[in-house]
C-alpha cells in the first residue's frame, strides 16, 4: 500500500501528470483512427521517446495504452471495424446499436465499462504484482524458459484462426530475432554477410512494417475496405434507468472475467470477449435481443475487454513476460532504457513502476472524462478521408523507422517486412505471435542457455525441477490436446 | 504452396546454421542449438500446412481453400503505394526527406482511390514540411535535407 502511495506521489508531480493526459489523448485518437493500433504507436515513439526521462515516457505508454482501448470501441461501435482483436464482439453488437439509433447509449456503456473494468482490473494488479514477484524471485533460467515456453504455446494457439498459422507466426517472429550477433559467443547469425544485420534487426522496423505498412497495402487492395460508411450519433449519451440497470452487472462480471485471461500467460483479448457475451446471453432476460443490438452484449465484453488489458500488465511488468503485441513492443521499450522487466525491477526502479501503476488509475479517470462528454469531438476524427489517413501513417512510420538509426537500410526493411504483413494479412496468418516471438525469442534462448551452462550441459534440468517441469506439462498439454480432442472426433467419422 | 515456402524457408535457416562458426569452447549448447531448433520446427510446420491445403484441396476439387475469388486483391494500389515507398528508398539520401516524404504521401492517396490530384499534391507538401520542421527543431532527430541541394548551395 505504501509503496502505492509513492506512486501516487510520482504520478502527481505535474511533469507525470502532463504525460499522463497526453498519453490518454493521443491513445483515445490512435484508437479511434482506424488503421493504427497502440502497438504501433508505441512503435513508433521508440526512437521519439529514447532520451527521455524514462519514468514519463512509460506513464505516457500506459496512457496511450489504455487510450487506445477506449478510442477503439468507439470506431468499433460507429464503423463497424473493430481496431483490436477485443474489439470484435463490441463492433458486431455495439454497430447494431447505432443502427438503431442507439449509438450513444452504446458508446456510454462502453466507456463507462472500459472505466469500471479499467478501475477493477487496476486494482486487482496493484494487488497481484506484489505476490507474483515474490514467487518470480525464486524463478532460475530453467523456469524463465519454461515459462516462455507456455507463453509461445498459448498466444500462438489462441490469437488467430488457426493454430498452425500462429505456430508459423510465432516461429517466423523467432527466427527474425535471431539474426545478428549471438549475445553469448559473439557469432554472427543468419546476416548474410550484410553488415547493417549484425546488430539485428530493430523491433520497430518489424512492427511498424507488419502493421502499418502491411495493413495500408492490405486494406488498399480490397475494394469493400477501402469505402467504410461511419454511423452518425444518434439518442442521448445520458443512459436510461433500465440501460443502467441492465449495464452494470455485465460491467462487473465481464472485469472479473476478463482478468485473469490477461494476467495468466494465455494471452489476448480476444477469448474473455467472447465468453462474456456468451455468458450475458445466457443471463439476459431478453436473450432475443442478442443479434440485434443488446446493450448487455456492449457492455459485458467492453468491460472484459479493458480489464483483460490491465491484467496483461501483471506478467509483462512482474516476469517480463508479454502475452499481447503491445505488451511485447513495451517490453522492447523497456530493453531501451536498459530496464529488464521482472521481479527485480520492482526493487531496483520502484518509483518508474509504481508510478505507472499509479497513473493507471488517473489515466482512467482522465479517459472517462474525454470520452463521454467529448466523443463527438473525436468523432470528426473519423471523418477524415482514408487517402489522406493512410498517407500520413505511411508518411509518419517511413519517418519514425529512418529516425531510429539513420539508416535508408533500414527503410528497405521496412519495405520487405511491409510485403510479408501484406502477406500475412492476406492469408490469414496472425501477426502478433510473430511480434511476441521476436521479443521473446531471444530471451527464452538466453536462458535456456543460461540454464544448460549451469549444469554443463545436462537437459534434465528442465524436467527435474518441479516449477519448470509443470510449465513444460502445460505448454505439452496446450499443443497436444486440441490435436487428441480432433483425433477422437473424427474417428467415428472415419468408420 | 504457401507450405512448400515456408518449409523451404525452414530449409534455409537450417542450412544457414550450419555456417554459423562456433568456438570449440560452446560446442555443447552453442550458438547453434536454438537456430537448429527453430529451422526444423519452421520446415515442419510448413510441410503440415502444405499438406493441410493440398487435402482442402483435393476436398473442394481444385479451389484453394482461402484466398478466394471474393478475396482477389487488387493490384493497382499495391504497385502504387510500392512505388511510393520504393521511390523513399532509392532517393530518400538524395533528394532529401521532404520531396520523398510528400511523393510518398501522393502515392499511398492514389493507391487508396483518391482522385483530387491538386488537394493531394497541397496536403503531402505541407505535411512534409511540417513533419520536418517538427521533427529536427522541435524534437532534434536529424533528417536528410537532400545532398543534391546542399550540393547546389
Amino acid at each position: 500500500m505504501g509503496a502505492l502511495l509513492d506512486g501516487f506521489a510520482t504520478a502527481l508531480t505535474l511533469a507525470n501528470l502532463g504525460w499522463c493526459l497526453l498519453g490518454v489523448t493521443f491513445g483515445t485518437a490512435i484508437g479511434i483512427l482506424p488503421g493504427i493500433g497502440p502497438a504501433l504507436t508505441i512503435a513508433l515513439l521508440l526512437p521519439v521517446t529514447a532520451h527521455l526521462d524514462p519514468t514519463g515516457a512509460f506513464i505516457m505508454f500506459a496512457g496511450l495504452y489504455y487510450g487506445a482501448m477506449y478510442g477503439s470501441s468507439t470506431t468499433s461501435i460507429l464503423l463497424n471495424t473493430p481496431g483490436e482483436t477485443g474489439s470484435i464482439i463490441t463492433a458486431i453488437e455495439g454497430n447494431l446499436m447505432a443502427r438503431q439509433g442507439r449509438g450513444a447509449a452504446a458508446l456510454a456503456t462502453a466507456a463507462i465499462g472500459s472505466f469500471v473494468a479499467g478501475t477493477i482490473g487496476t486494482v486487482l494488479l496493484t494487488l497481484l504484482a506484489p505476490i507474483v514477484v515474490k514467487l518470480a524471485l525464486r524463478f532460475g533460467p530453467a523456469e524463465y524458459f519454461a515459462l516462455m515456453v507456455v507463453a509461445f504455446t498459448t498466444v500462438s494457439g489462441l490469437l488467430g484462426s488457426s493454430r498452425l498459422r500462429g505456430m508459423i507466426s510465432l516461429f517466423l517472429g523467432i527466427a527474425i530475432g535471431l539474426v545478428g550477433t549471438d549475445a553469448l559467443t559473439g557469432q554472427a547469425r543468419f546476416t548474410l554477410g550484410i553488415l547493417q544485420l549484425l546488430d539485428g534487426i530493430d523491433i520497430t522496423v518489424v512492427a511498424v512494417g507488419l502493421f502499418a505498412v502491411g495493413e495500408a497495402l492490405y486494406v488498399a487492395s480490397r475494394v469493400d475496405l477501402r469505402n467504410a460508411q461511419i454511423i452518425p450519433i444518434k439518442g442521448s449519451l445520458w443512459m436510461t434507468k433500465e440501460e443502467w440497470a441492465r449495464s452494470w452487472k455485465p460491467w462487473l462480471r465481464g472485469s472479473f472475467l476478463g482478468f485473469p485471461f490477461g494476467a495468466l500467460p494465455a494471452g489476448g483479448t480476444e477469448i474473455p470477449t467472447f465468453l462474456s457475451y456468451f455468458l450475458e446471453k445466457k443471463m439476459s432476460k431478453k436473450p432475443e435481443e442478442f443479434g440485434k443490438g443488446a446493450i448487455e452484449g456492449v457492455a459485458g465484453p467492453e468491460a472484459a475487454n479493458n480489464s483483460a488489458v490491465a491484467g496483461v500488465l501483471v506478467p509483462l511488468l512482474t516476469l517480463g513476460l508479454p502475452t499481447s503485441a503491445t505488451a511485447a513492443i513495451l517490453l522492447a521499450a523497456f530493453q531501451q532504457y536498459g530496464l529488464q522487466p521482472g521481479p527485480l525491477l520492482f526493487t531496483g526502479s520502484s518509483t518508474l513502476v509504481w508510478g505507472l501503476i499509479a497513473s493507471l488509475y488517473i489515466g482512467n479517470v482522465a479517459l472517462l472524462l474525454l470520452n463521454l462528454p467529448l466523443v463527438g469531438m473525436w468523432v470528426r476524427l473519423l471523418a477524415i478521408p482514408t487517402p489522406l489517413l493512410y498517407g500520413g501513417i505511411l508518411v509518419f512510420a517511413t519517418l519514425g523507422v529512418y529516425s531510429y538509426n539513420q539508416s535508408v537500410f533500414d527503410l528497405g526493411l521496412l519495405f520487405i517486412f511491409g510485403i510479408v504483413g501484406y502477406l500475412m494479412r492476406r492469408f490469414d496468418f496472425p501477426v502478433a505471435p510473430a511480434i511476441i516471438g521476436m521479443i521473446l525469442g531471444p530471451l527464452a534462448e538466453q536462458n535456456f542457455r543460461r540454464a544448460l551452462s549451469i549444469t554443463q550441459g545436462d537437459y534434465s534440468v528442465f524436467f527435474t525441477h518441479p516449477i519448470s517441469a509443470t510449465l513444460l506439462a502445460i505448454a505439452a498439454l496446450v499443443i497436444v490436446a486440441p490435436f487428441l480432442l480432433r483425433l477422437r472426433q473424427r474417428r467415428p467419422v472415419s468408420v | 504452396m504457401l507450405g512448400l515456402g515456408v518449409a523451404a524457408l525452414g530449409a534455409f535457416l537450417l542450412w544457414e546454421t550450419g555456417e554459423i562458426r562456433v568456438a570449440p569452447v560452446y560446442a555443447k549448447v552453442g550458438p547453434r542449438v536454438i537456430p537448429y531448433l527453430v529451422g526444423g520446427i519452421m520446415a515442419a510446420l510448413g510441410l503440415m500446412l502444405a499438406w493441410q491445403n493440398w487435402r482442402a484441396m483435393r476436398a473442394a476439387g481444385s479451389a484453394p481453400a482461402r484466398g478466394g475469388p471474393e478475396e482477389r486483391p487488387d493490384w493497382l494500389p499495391i504497385a502504387a503505394i510500392a512505388v511510393g515507398l520504393i521511390q523513399q528508398i532509392l532517393l530518400f539520401e538524395p533528394l532529401g526527406f521532404m520531396p520523398t516524404a510528400a511523393i510518398l504521401f501522393f502515392c499511398v492517396a492514389y493507391g487508396f482511390g483518391s482522385r483530387r490530384y491538386l488537394r493531394d499534391a497541397v496536403i503531402a507538401i505541407a505535411l512534409a514540411v511540417v513533419g520536418y520542421v517538427g521533427f529536427v527543431h522541435v524534437l532534434g532527430l536529424n533528417l536528410p535535407a537532400g545532398t543534391v541541394f546542399a550540393g547546389g548551395a
